[in-house]
């Protein structure tokens, strides 16, 4: 969620396919800084 | 059925929209809501506990309407909010049959349910200290015991290892919730792992 809106919904595995991320930790960075 | 099913569904403060047409469907699984502190997280989650009336929008929570059957919903759900939902000026014994009360449970199923969880926690030797003198790990899986007392179908956990270690953290996101067996499961955190 970013600013009361669902961003992106999916599951662990395909969050971190669909950004390119390592971790949850780098689906929220990515998420939460808008890219 | 889905256990949670939500359509549009928003709350506003005001001129401030803190949950912005939301929607989503939880099948029975493990469901994990992300995002940054004033991301809208704990209000959407308040809303399908029935403790927050929507501005707008529709949620259905265990088959019940989040606007007209909030009583319904509360039956049906365990909830372990941010803050510990414990009294800390009551025994360990007392919080347990606190909420047994508050869950509906008669006095036999509340004895035999105390008698369990204490043993399950293995906190036993604790049973009429005050919560304020137990470790914060301790809390939290007493929280979390005692929102799952009256076996709910449906369990929000709002950030539930907050202020807790990583040592202490596992046997709560893991085994107990997973043993625990609800159909669906709202989890508000800012890290989930995976």
């Amino acid at each position: 969620m970013v600013d009361g809106r669902i961003q992106a919904l999916d599951t662990p595995r395909q969050l971190k396919a669909q950004f390119q991320a390592d971790s949850m930790d780098d689906v929220f960075l990515k998420l939460a800084r808008g890219k | 059925m889905h256990p949670i099913v939500t359509k549009e569904l928003t709350k506003k403060f005001g001129a401030f929209i803190a949950t912005n047409a939301i929607t989503f469907e939880v099948k029975e699984e493990i469901f994990g809501f992300l995002g940054a502190n004033g991301a809208g997280k704990t209000t959407a989650m308040r809303m399908l506990c029935g403790l927050l009336r929507p501005s707008s929008g529709e949620a259905k929570v265990a088959g019940f309407d989040v606007y007209t059957q909030a009583d319904k919903v509360k039956q049906n759900i365990g909830y372990m909010s941010q803050r510990f939902s414990l009294y800390e000026d009551l025994k360990v014994k007392e919080n347990i049959r606190f909420y047994g009360g508050i869950y509906g449970l008669s006095n036999s199923a509340i004895k035999e349910k105390t008698k369990q969880l204490l043993q399950k926690l293995q906190m036993e030797a604790e049973a009429e200290q005050l919560v304020s003198a137990l470790p914060l790990g301790w809390k939290q899986k007493l929280a979390f015991s005692v929102a799952i007392l009256h076996d709910p179908s449906i369990v929000f956990l709002d950030e539930p290892t907050g202020g807790v270690d990583p040592v202490t953290r596992p046997p709560v996101l893991g085994p107990d919730l997973r043993s625990s067996r609800p159909r669906g499961n709202g989890i508000c955190n800012h890290a989930l792992y995976g």
